[in-house]
Order: structure tokens, then C-alpha cells, then sequence
């Protein structure tokens, strides 16, 4: 007999992380809240604005909060799993300060404006290369571990492990393909249609295989653990895993119903959200019917309760997302709160309580004690749910009623609400219970993070021992098909790629391959340097957390913004600005709607001219001198990735920039207001200007 | 009959924890097997659709679906106002003076045209349509090739084509209900008097 011992002091560093940016992440998401109720909350910083903040909540729950719980249950359940320390305490360390790094470093770009755009991958290029790696000595540490494992089968959480490991991986790398322009700044290689494609692939699957599959993962370990019950079906999890690795994958159009995306992909990514329902529920039942039998614990324990709210909202959110997906359902509430609101469902339901719960469970254990308050974990819990029914009912009516005011029209065939900011004023109410649902789901945390403290107090941490006979692997003979693979997790792992490359490349190949899926325009041409600087301002502040830039085609949406949006009015736009929310309006069809003028005075104090508006004060734009350093590289590397730009073109970038803007500040001056013309907020209106007009110079569609 | 709740030996320890492996609920595989069965139903639907209406448009098969859908739409809704006839003369001064067609009209304005002429006409960059000043002239004739044709050179746009025949009637209802209006800090006079 030996003794292994487990490191269970890279867990409690992944514990702390994870209470720690939990809190951060949250009362960022609060401020935006409170953003949306009411502008002030942007204090006219800019880095404080809407825009630049919203990647920093979003990451901060999704990368650092949920990140690191995942670090944390899978290093405190792969061990004992497999009987094995983990396979080198130095990648653990480099793992934990490595991820911490790519945090704070992620938090300060963002705010500053350095972002790619892309919606939950904002990590401009240096950062995504560190990801790359520290994901990767994750994976190593990982895998090694399983190589040196004591226990030859592998179980249902760990095959979650892998397939959430490999398909990330691949995820990552896919979506990150840019050329860099400086060290802060570059441009995807997929344009367009293109673009939007691979990246609501990616965003799609990151809440697949980062706020799913490894959730489930935790709950195969930690639900039974905490039960002290079987796991309800082994066939089950086998069933419901490979399907959910298989069906996921294809899903993501479902993010672009009704966009320029071809209508194939459209329709098939909504038949794989649907077929989704069922797998998604595998994983519910097993998670509820393991419950069984611990019903009456579930009263007094505060641990079984969070698991089984958090089960059960899992089970709530994988009904919510395929009915979403469903085309005709998808025209009322994309855009809206709702879909904030299904998000919020999954986040803060499914996998914040589950991590409660989690570490609720863990904390006694890991310090030899007992959990200081059962009462102040149990009233959290009470919080939790009160948090989540305000944020949640709050969203929903928002969403149906915002859509369904878009849509309406008179018996005169007029728009019902023509103006688009009346429908914003009236999600006011909604906005404050949103806001308060958050400050209650906030402060259950903080209850949570005292609970915790004081128990750590009084408690001793120690690290987990096994007594296991040397030296050989505990050896068991097949007694199911399955478990043959689940002897060989490397095969495994393998398997899990080609199942997950295949839905990818169905979907993404005929619109890289095929030219009549992406037709293209004669009048369309690149954007001029000037817009091109506008355009990447407009990305910079985050303008697309807010404003979608793709008319659909809807009667509603022709006559409030004008013609729908074509594809090949998109294959100049690195990174495509689609967007996923219209908190304000569709702005596709924006240019030469309304003068320079209007655009200056409305950026400066959107209030002047739309009293009411929520949108951040941009002046600091105005005050903001334009950077044309890289103008003549970032010229060339469009020219590069394929826009017609001619020689000349590029070398005279600066010059035509400068041009450009002049003819914008002296018509400013016509009309009584001075803007020296090397301003940002010039180089913002000649974009603005521009946006979906090409489309009119052409003959007919 | 499978016998429910045995736990299954496969002979590992996984930290103490076991499993069953309980039959899958039918009600679980109805569902699965019917979503695979809805799938394939709605694909061949939706190929079999685009293709027809591909090959009647000519349009690619691509956004056929979409594009035939909206086109489908609008003429459903615009059916009912197909015959309009533009009114002349005192058919045209009454009709203007229609509160209906006032209200439609600044359903259309509110829309349109306060970025330019403010919330009540006062003026922003497009001149004060409450006063009794005119560049183009007030006589509704003259306000409705002003709203249909626009002033290109000068920053107001056309709407003739983008809004058709009748709405443009309606926006100039709106317009000349404006004038005589009390507004607040309405723009400065531009043009000639009454
Ligand atoms: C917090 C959300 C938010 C952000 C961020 C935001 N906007 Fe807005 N925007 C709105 C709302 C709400 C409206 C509608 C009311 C109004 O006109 O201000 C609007 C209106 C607009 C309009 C007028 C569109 C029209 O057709 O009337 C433009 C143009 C615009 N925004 C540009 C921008 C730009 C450029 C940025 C980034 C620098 C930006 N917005 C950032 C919320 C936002
Ligand atoms: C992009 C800004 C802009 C928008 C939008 C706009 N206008 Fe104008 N409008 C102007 C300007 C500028 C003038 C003055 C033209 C000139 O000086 O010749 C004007 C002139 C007019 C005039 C003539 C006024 C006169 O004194 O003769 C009328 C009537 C008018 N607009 C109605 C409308 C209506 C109705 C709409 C909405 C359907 C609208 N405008 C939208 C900018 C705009």
C-alpha cells in the first residue's frame, strides 16, 4: 500500500479565485444594470462606459468566475477520480497565476478599448495567444494526470472533462484567426457572413462546452457525492453525452435567424437546436432522479438545495434555448431582453448555484469542520431564487413587450411605434427590477463569501490521502461496450474531435468554398481609411452591445429601418458588427439618414436630441485626437485579406483620411459648429454616414 | 422487464460513488426520436420549398426563403392601399385638414423627420415648420413636393419613393397642422413670410 496525496492547495487557490471574481463579475454586471435604468450610471468616464464594460462583465463571470470553478471542481474530482495527484504541481501553479494574468490583463484591455469585437471573444491577439497556452498546459496537466491514473476505467464526469478540453481548444483557435495591425489591434480572416458564421459557432459552444459540459461534469461528481446516492443511469449519461457532443456543435446559427446568413444554415441550425431538448434533458434527469431518495435532506441541507434549483433551471434553460431557436419564435425575441434574460437563466441558474453548491460542499471538507451557518446558507439560497425570479420575469417582459412593439402596425399599415426610443423609454420599469434582481443575487454571494470565511476560521485546511496498492493500475474487465473506451480516455478524446469537426465543417464550408452562397454586389467597395478609423472606434467603444447592424426581412423592420440587409453588403467588415441586442436601433441602414450635425449633437448628449435615450454621452470623443498611425498598415492588411484597394490607396491612406475629414468639419462649420477635423468623433460620422448606402448606388437588387 | 435501481458493477471505485443503470423514461426517448424525426420532415420541407421558389424568382437559393416571406408580407399588407388617388385642389385642402390623416401623418413625422425638424417642428437643421416662414413655399402643393421631391442639394431628403403616394400625403397633413403651433425654442425664421 501507498499513500497518495491529493494537491488540494491548487483547489483552494482556484476556490478563492473563483468567490473573488464572482464578486468583481457581478457588480460589474449590477453597474450595467444600472447603467441601462438610468445613463448616469456611466459617470461620462469612458472608461466606465456601457460599451467598454460590458466584455469586462461578461468575460469576468463567464472566463474568471466560471473558469476557475471549473479548474477547481475538476482538480478536486479528476484526483480522486483517479487516484492520483495531479501530474506536476509547477503547470498547476503556472496554471492558476497564468489564468489570473490573462484576467487582469483582459479586465484593463477592455476597458481601454482594446477589444476584437467579437462577442465573449474580445481578447485581442497577444492575450488569445496566452489563452492558447495556459489552456494547453491545462489540457497537458490534464491528460497526464489520466495517463498516470489507478483506476483503469474513467467515469461519466471525466469524459466530460475531456470532451470540454478538446473541443475549447479547438473553438479557441478557430475563432481567434486574425491578422495582427499593432500589437493592440488586428483583423479577423473572415469577413462578413464569414465571420458572423465561425463566431456564433464559437459563441454558441462556449456556452456549450464551458458553461455545460463541464458543469455536467461537476454535477456527476459533486450531486452523488453530496447525495450519497447512485448515479440514476450509467446508459443514460453514455447516451446523452455523445449526443450532446455531437448535436451542440451545429447549433449556432440558431444566433442568426432571419440574418444574411443563407437560409440552409439558418434551418439547420434550428433542427439542431431542437433535436438539442432531449439530450440536454439526459442530463436533468440523471441529475434529479439521482436526487432521489435524498428528497428529505433536501430540506435541511443547503447543498442538495442549491444542486437540485440549479438542475432543475438547467433543465428550464435547455427548454427555453430550443424554443428560442425555433425561426418563428426567434423573430419576436431576438434582439429583445429576452434572450438576456435565457442567458441570465442558464448563468446565474444553472451554473452560479451549481458552484454554490459546489463550494458550499467543498469548504467543510477541505478544512476538517463544519459549515458555519446551515441558516445563512440556506437564507442565500432563498436570496438566490428571489435574485433570479426578479432578474429573469423582469427580462421577459421586457423582451415580449419591446418585440412586440416593434412589430405592431395601425390599421393604416404605419408603424404603431415609429419612434424606436419610445419602446426604450418603456423598459424602464423592467431595467430597475433587472437592476434589483442583480443587487439581491449580489448580495446572497456576499453571504455566501462570510459563510465561507467564518468556516474557514474555525476549521484546519489539510490536503486528501488514499491509501491505493502499489504499483498496479486496478485492473477490471469490459462488463459494457462503453466501457472498453472508457479504458483508453485518449481514444476517447479523439473520438470527441471527429464528432465535433463534423457539424463545424458541414456548416462553415460551403460559404468559404461556395461562391453563390455569399453573392456579391458590384456597388459595394471597401471603406475608405477615414471609415475605416470610424468603424474601428465604433468597435473600440463597443457600439455593438447596443446597436445590431442587419435589417432582417420583416414588414416592421423595411419600414422602420429601410432595405434588408444582403450578404454581400458584409465582406469588407472585419470583424462583422451584426450585433445580438438592440438596446437601440438597427443602424445598418443608418447613413445619410440624418446630417453630420445631427450625429455630432446626438454622440456628444444623445439626450439632446432623443430625450430619454440611454445611450453613454460619447463627447469625449470630440476631445479625442484620431490616431492615424497605423492607417497605411491597417490599409494593407485589408488589401491583403483580399479588398481591392489599389496601390496608391494604400500609400495615400493617411492623406485621403485627412481629406475625408475635412469635408465632414467644414460642413460642421456651415452649420455653426467648429470640430477641428482630426477629431475620433469625425472619423465616427464618416462611418456612420456611410453604413449600408452602397447597397443604393448599385441598380436594382 | 428490466429490474429498476441495481447498481451496476463495473468493478471500479470511483470515489465512492455508484451507479444504476436504469432503463431511459419512454416519454425521454419519444421525444429524442421525435425531434430527429421533426428534423428531417423540416429540412426536406425547407429544401423542397426554396427550390420552387428559387427557380420562379431566379433569385438564388441562398435568402430565397427569407426574401419571398417579406415580399409575400408587404404586398399582403400594402394590398388594401393600392388604389390611392392623389387628391387635387379642395379635394386636397380637405383632405389635409382630416384629423385622421393628421394623426397618420405624425405617426410618419415622428418617425422621419425630428432629427432634422425637432420633436414639434421647431427646427433643428431642417428649418421651423411651425412658423409662418417658408423657403419652398406653405401652400400645400407646395409643402407636398417639398416632403416628395425634397431639396437634395440643401439636406432634405426625398420621400416620394421610399414612402409612396399616400404617405406623403399624410406627412403633409401633419406638416401644415404645424403652423401657427406654440413651440419651445424654435429655430430662427428661414425663407419668406406668408
Ligand atoms: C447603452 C446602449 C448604447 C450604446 C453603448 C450605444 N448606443 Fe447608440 N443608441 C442607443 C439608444 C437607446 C438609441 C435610441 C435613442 C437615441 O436616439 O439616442 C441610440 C441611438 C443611436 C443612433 C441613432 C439611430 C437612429 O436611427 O435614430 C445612432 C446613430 C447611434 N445610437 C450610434 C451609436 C454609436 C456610434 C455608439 C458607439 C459609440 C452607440 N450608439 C452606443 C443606445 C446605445
Ligand atoms: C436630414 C435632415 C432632414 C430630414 C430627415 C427631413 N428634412 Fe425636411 N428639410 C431639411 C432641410 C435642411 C430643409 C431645408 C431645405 C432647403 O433649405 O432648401 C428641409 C425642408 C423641408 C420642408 C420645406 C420647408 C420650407 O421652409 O419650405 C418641408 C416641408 C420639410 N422639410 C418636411 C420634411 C418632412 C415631412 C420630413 C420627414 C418625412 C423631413 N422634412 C425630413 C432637412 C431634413
Amino acid at each position: 500500500m501507498t499513500t497518495v496525496r491529493f494537491d488540494d492547495k491548487i483547489v483552494r487557490m482556484f476556490l478563492f479565485a473563483t468567490l473573488f471574481w464572482g464578486l468583481v463579475g457581478m457588480s460589474v454586471g449590477v453597474l450595467l444594470a444600472l447603467q441601462l435604468a438610468d445613463w448616469r450610471f456611466n459617470f461620462e468616464i469612458p472608461w466606465l462606459t456601457f460599451g467598454r464594460l460590458r466584455p469586462v462583465h461578461t468575460n469576468a463571470v463567464i472566463f474568471a468566475f466560471a473558469g476557475n470553478a471549473i479548474f477547481c471542481g475538476v482538480y478536486y474530482s479528476s484526483q480522486r477520480l483517479l487516484k492520483a495527484r495531479l501530474f506536476s504541481d509547477l503547470v498547476s501553479r503556472i496554471h492558476f497565476w497564468g489564468w489570473q494574468l490573462i484576467i487582469v490583463l483582459a479586465a484593463c484591455s477592455f476597458v481601454m478599448g482594446i477589444t476584437t469585437g467579437k462577442e465573449y471573444a474580445e481578447l485581442e491577439w497577444p492575450l488569445d495567444l496566452m489563452v492558447a497556452v495556459i489552456w494547453l498546459l491545462f489540457a497537458f496537466n490534464f491528460f497526464a494526470t489520466l495517463a498516470r491514473r489507478r483506476e483503469k476505467h474513467i467515469y461519466v464526469a471525466l469524459w466530460f472533462y475531456i470532451g470540454t478540453i478538446i473541443t475549447i481548444t479547438v473553438l479557441h483557435v478557430v475563432n481567434s484567426l486574425a491578422i495582427p495591425v499593432s500589437l493592440t489591434k488586428s483583423y479577423p480572416i473572415y469577413a462578413g457572413v464569414q465571420d458572423a458564421l465561425v463566431q456564433w459557432w464559437y459563441g454558441h459552444n462556449a456556452v456549450g462546452f464551458f458553461l455545460t459540459t463541464p458543469f455536467l461534469g461537476l454535477m456527476y461528481y459533486f450531486v452523488p457525492k453530496a447525495a450519497e446516492r447512485p448515479i440514476y443511469s450509467y446508459r443514460l449519461s453514455i447516451m446523452h453525452f455523445w449526443a450532446l457532443v455531437f448535436l451542440y456543435i451545429w447549433a449556432g446559427p440558431h444566433h442568426l435567424h432571419y440574418t444574411a446568413l443563407p437560409d440552409w444554415a439558418q434551418s439547420l441550425g434550428m433542427v439542431f437546436s431542437v433535436m438539442l431538448l432531449a439530450p440536454s434533458w439526459g442530463g436533468m434527469i440523471n441529475g434529479l432522479l439521482t436526487l432521489r431518495g435524498a428528497w428529505d435532506r433536501l430540506r435541511v441541507d443547503p447543498v442538495l438545495k442549491f444542486f437540485a434549483a440549479a438542475i432543475t433551471f438547467y433543465g428550464m434553460s435547455t427548454f427555453e434555448g430550443p424554443l428560442m431557436a425555433i425561426k418563428s419564435v426567434n423573430a419576436l425575441s431576438h434582439y429583445t431582453d429576452w434572450t438576456v434574460g435565457h442567458v441570465h437563466n442558464g448563468a446565474l441558474g444553472w451554473v452560479a448555484l451549481l458552484i454554490f453548491g459546489m463550494v458550499y460542499w467543498l469548504v467543510p471538507r477541505m478544512w476538517n469542520t463544519k459549515l458555519h451557518s446551515i441558516a445563512l446558507a440556506n437564507a442565500h439560497f432563498w436570496l438566490a431564487m428571489v435574485g433570479i425570479l426578479f432578474y429573469i420575469v423582469s427580462m421577459w417582459a421586457a423582451g415580449i413587450t419591446q418585440g412586440l412593439m416593434w412589430k405592431e402596425f395601425t390599421a393604416d399599415g404605419l408603424l404603431a411605434y415609429p419612434s424606436f426610443l419610445e419602446t426604450v423609454t418603456k423598459m424602464h420599469p423592467y431595467y430597475l427590477g433587472r437592476a434589483l434582481g442583480g443587487v439581491i443575487f449580489l448580495a446572497g454571494l456576499i453571504m455566501l463569501i462570510i459563510n465561507l470565511a467564518l468556516t474557514i476560521r474555525a476549521g484546519r485546511f489539510s490536503e486528501g490521502e488514499i491509501q491505493v496498492p502499489e504499483p498496479k493500475p486496478i485492473e477490471h474487465k469490459p462488463s459494457h461496450w462503453h466501457a472498453v473506451l472508457e479504458r483508453k480516455p485518449f481514444l476517447m478524446a479523439i473520438l470527441a474531435l471527429v464528432v465535433i469537426t463534423i457539424g463545424g465543417i458541414v456548416e462553415m464550408m460551403p460559404t468559404f468554398l461556395i461562391k453563390g452562397n455569399i453573392p456579391t454586389i458590384a456597388s459595394v467597395k471597401p471603406w475608405s481609411p477615414l471609415e475605416l478609423e470610424g468603424r474601428d472606434i465604433y468597435v473600440r467603444e463597443g457600439c455593438y452591445a447596443c446597436h445590431s447592424q442587419m435589417v432582417r426581412p420583416f414588414r416592421d423592420e423595411l419600414a422602420r429601418y429601410g432595405e434588408y440587409s444582403r450578404p454581400g453588403e458584409f465582406i469588407y467588415d472585419r470583424p462583422f458588427q451584426w450585433g445580438s441586442k438592440r438596446t437601440g436601433p438597427d443602424l445598418h441602414r443608418v447613413g445619410g439618414r440624418y446630417s453630420n450635425l445631427w450625429h455630432l449633437r446626438h454622440l456628444e448628449d444623445p439626450r439632446l436630441t432623443s430625450p430619454g435615450s440611454v445611450m453613454p454621452s460619447y463627447a469625449f470623443l470630440t476631445s479625442g485626437v484620431l490616431d492615424l498611425g497605423h492607417i497605411t498598415r491597417k490599409i494593407q492588411v485589408m488589401k491583403d485579406l483580399g479588398a481591392p484597394y489599389s496601390e496608391e490607396q494604400v500609400r495615400h491612406a493617411g492623406r485621403d483620411a485627412k481629406w475625408q475629414a475635412r469635408g465632414i468639419a467644414d460642413d460642421l462649420r456651415r452649420n455653426g459648429v467648429d470640430v477641428a477635423p482630426d477629431r475620433e468623433i469625425i472619423a465616427l460620422i464618416a462611418y456612420l454616414q456611410r453604413l449600408g448606402t452602397d447597397i443604393k448606388k448599385g441598380g436594382p437588387l | 422487464m428490466e429490474k429498476k435501481d441495481e447498481i451496476l458493477d463495473h468493478g471500479q471505485d470511483y470515489d465512492g460513488i455508484k451507479e444504476y443503470d436504469n432503463p431511459l423514461p419512454r416519454w425521454f426517448l419519444l421525444m429524442f426520436y421525435g425531434s430527429i424525426l421533426f428534423s428531417f420532415a423540416y429540412m426536406a420541407y425547407y429544401t423542397a420549398k426554396t427550390w420552387s421558389i428559387a427557380d420562379a424568382s431566379g433569385r438564388s437559393a441562398n435568402l430565397a426563403w427569407s426574401g419571398a416571406r417579406v415580399a409575400a408580407e408587404v404586398r399582403e399588407a400594402e394590398s388594401g392601399h393600392a388604389n390611392f388617388v392623389p387628391p387635387e385642389g379642395d379635394a386636397l385642402l380637405s383632405f389635409v385638414r382630416s384629423p385622421g390623416n393628421i394623426s397618420r401623418g405624425e405617426a410618419l413625422f415622428k418617425a422621419n423627420c425630428v432629427a432634422c425638424h425637432g420633436e414639434n417642428g421647431q427646427g433643428v437643421v431642417g428649418p421651423n415648420l411651425t412658423d409662418r416662414f417658408w423657403i419652398h413655399g406653405g401652400k400645400p402643393e407646395e409643402v407636398l413636393l417639398s416632403i416628395a421631391q425634397g431639396w437634395p442639394g440643401n439636406g432634405m431628403p426625398a420621400w416620394g419613393a421610399s414612402q409612396g403616394p399616400e404617405k406623403v400625403h399624410w406627412l403633409t397633413a401633419y406638416v401644415m397642422s404645424l403652423r401657427g403651433r406654440s413651440v419651445s425654442n424654435p429655430k430662427a425664421p428661414q425663407g419668406i413670410e406668408e
